[in-house]
């Protein structure tokens, strides 16, 4: 009886949950908390209406919590099958974590809240699975282009660490240096310091450019050749299935008219032996 | 008389006499940004620029006439009338900003020429594929705003001081410009920071990406969809010919069978 009344109280709350108006409701919460924590970055404003911003924030936090633990009610374990929820579960639960003492870079997280505007907007959802859709083809490219910056980064650090150690000090400086010069930015700057030690460092700086662009242009390809294939291709399978029924009506009628045949032969052969 | 009007604004060489009038108040307006032919001629320029204006205004009052209420239901006759609106406005005091658009007449020349007009309806239409992503962009780069005025404000304010100070800085990022000397600002008092700066590079330059591939894709599918459709289109055609000479021949076939059985039966 017990389990019964659990049951329809579930089903109602999932019923509540997945209802139009409460999921508008939420994107509403979103964008207002999104503005809110806007706000609190103005410090004349933080002096203010400071308090009330906190209020604001902690009430909404709350809305948010509820509407979690609503939803885990509604779905059980099946609530973390779905990525989504997973996303809106970790997001709700950094802004839920004490945001005192070692933690307080959390604090500046709380605006990742905002992205649970991806998860609350379908239009958005479908954007974004398009977007990731899209690493799978990018996946070998993206690990060769680690690979490549890994290995340059090592030699670097052991030819250019000593000449200039505010660029290549240690590994972990090498490799922002790396990804700067992968993205283009300033590296003459950088090449020339250390040219002016070693002047045959060019061929390291023109062979890394060389190669870490090709690979980046070819995640670039990668990544535009699979959004192509994906719409294109559709509208012609779509283009193609509709002329494959024409042809199978037509070759129908063909068949029907050859079958007439046949029997019309066989009849004239029976009678021929009679 | 309405048909008249319409009759007149439709003709071929008013629309040409248009057309030459707004290329002609082009190279008027530019004559006026230079200080010398200001000096000299400027009188003379600014009543050929009134003039222009004015048979610009009797052009628009025409079509306003000669259409009537469907003159407003033209996106383009509508771009017309805010164009020229601009250059009616007074444009003494606060408005003075209001002079400099007196050369937006010239962007009249895209409504005039029909090629220009399907340009640039071709980039309008690859708009609505963008939205969606555009939405995305702007979302992570507020986000990534937030967050950086919050985690750097106070370590470098010239760059994060507050969120319109921040929002700018990232899309100077964005775009890839100087972004290894506000890293390593910040990252001097804040060693760890590089995980915001390539997290927020990599995100928004794929965001950008397929910004631009949405843009390409909708104009590849235009383009490569219609030419392959067509073919598709004609082959469909071809094979429904020659299934329908087979049907032809095979009944034609079957007429003979039937009548040689009449044959033997009779």
């Amino acid at each position: 009886m017990s389990r019964l009344r659990c049951h329809d109280v579930r089903s109602r709350v999932r019923e509540l949950v997945e209802h139009k108006r409460f999921q508008q409701f939420i994107i509403w919460v979103i964008v207002a908390n999104a503005i809110t924590l806007g706000l609190e970055t103005s410090s004349s404003l933080m002096a203010s209406v400071g308090g009330l911003l906190h209020a604001v924030d902690h009430v909404m936090l709350a809305i948010f919590v509820v509407e979690l633990v609503l939803r885990l009610y509604a779905y059980g374990w099946r609530f973390f099958r779905d990525p989504w929820n997973v996303f809106d579960f970790l997001i709700v639960g950094i802004s839920v974590i004490p945001t005192s003492g070692p933690f307080s870079v959390l604090r500046a997280l709380r605006i990742l809240r905002a992205l649970r505007l991806i998860s609350a907007v379908p239009a958005m959802r479908r954007v974004v699975s398009g977007l990731l859709a899209a690493v799978p083809g990018m996946a070998s490219i993206g690990a060769l282009l680690a690979l490549i910056i890994y290995v340059a980064a090592v030699m670097a650090t052991k030819l250019f660490g000593a000449n200039s150690p505010e660029y290549f000090g240690d590994l972990g400086t090498t490799l922002f240096t790396l990804f700067q010069t992968m993205t283009g930015e300033a590296w003459p700057d950088i090449a020339r310091e250390v040219m002016a030690a070693a002047p045959l460092a060019w061929i390291f700086f023109v062979i890394y450019i060389l190669i870490s662009s090709f690979a980046v242009l070819n995640l670039f390809i990668a990544v535009i050749v699979n959004g192509m294939e994906k719409t294109v291709t559709s509208d012609l399978v779509e283009a193609e299935d509709r002329h494959a029924a024409d042809q199978a009506a037509s070759d129908q009628l063909i068949l029907e008219e050859l079958r007439a045949l046949r029997s019309e032969v066989a009849e004239l052969r029976s009678r021929e032996r009679a | 008389m309405r048909a008249r009007a319409r009759a007149l604004v439709e003709h071929q060489s008013f629309q040409r006499t248009v057309i030459v009038l707004i290329v002609f108040n082009a190279i008027t307006l530019g004559l006026e940004t230079s200080a010398r032919m200001e000096a000299e001629y400027g009188g003379l320029l600014h009543v050929l620029d009134r003039a222009t204006l004015a048979v610009f205004v009797a052009e628009l009052g025409l079509r306003v006439y000669g259409y009537g209420w469907a003159f407003f239901r033209d996106p383009w006759s509508i771009f017309d009338t805010l164009v020229i609106g601009i250059a009616l406005v007074p444009a003494a005091g606060p408005l003075s900003v209001l002079r400099t658009l007196r050369v937006l007449r010239v962007l009249r020349l895209v409504s005039a020429v029909p090629s220009m007009r399907r340009v640039v309806a071709g980039l309008l239409a690859a708009v609505p594929g963008m939205a969606s992503v555009a939405s995305l962009l702007a979302l992570v780069i507020f986000v990534a705003g937030v967050m950086s005025t919050k985690l750097f404000g106070g370590i470098a304010p010239e760059y994060f001081g507050d969120l319109g100070t921040t929002l700018f800085t990232l899309f100077q990022i964005m775009t890839g410009e100087a972004w290894p000397d506000i890293a390593r600002v910040v990252m001097a008092a804040a060693p760890l920071a590089w995980i915001f700066f390539v997290i927020y590079i990599l995100v928004s330059s794929f965001a950008v990406l397929n910004l631009f591939i949405a843009v390409v894709v909708s104009g590849m599918e235009d383009q490569v969809t219609a030419d392959l459709a067509e073919a598709e289109e004609r082959n469909a055609e071809a094979q429904a010919r020659s299934d329908a000479l087979i049907l032809e021949e095979v009944r034609a076939l079957r007429a003979e069978v039937a009548e040689l059985r009449n044959e033997r039966d009779s």
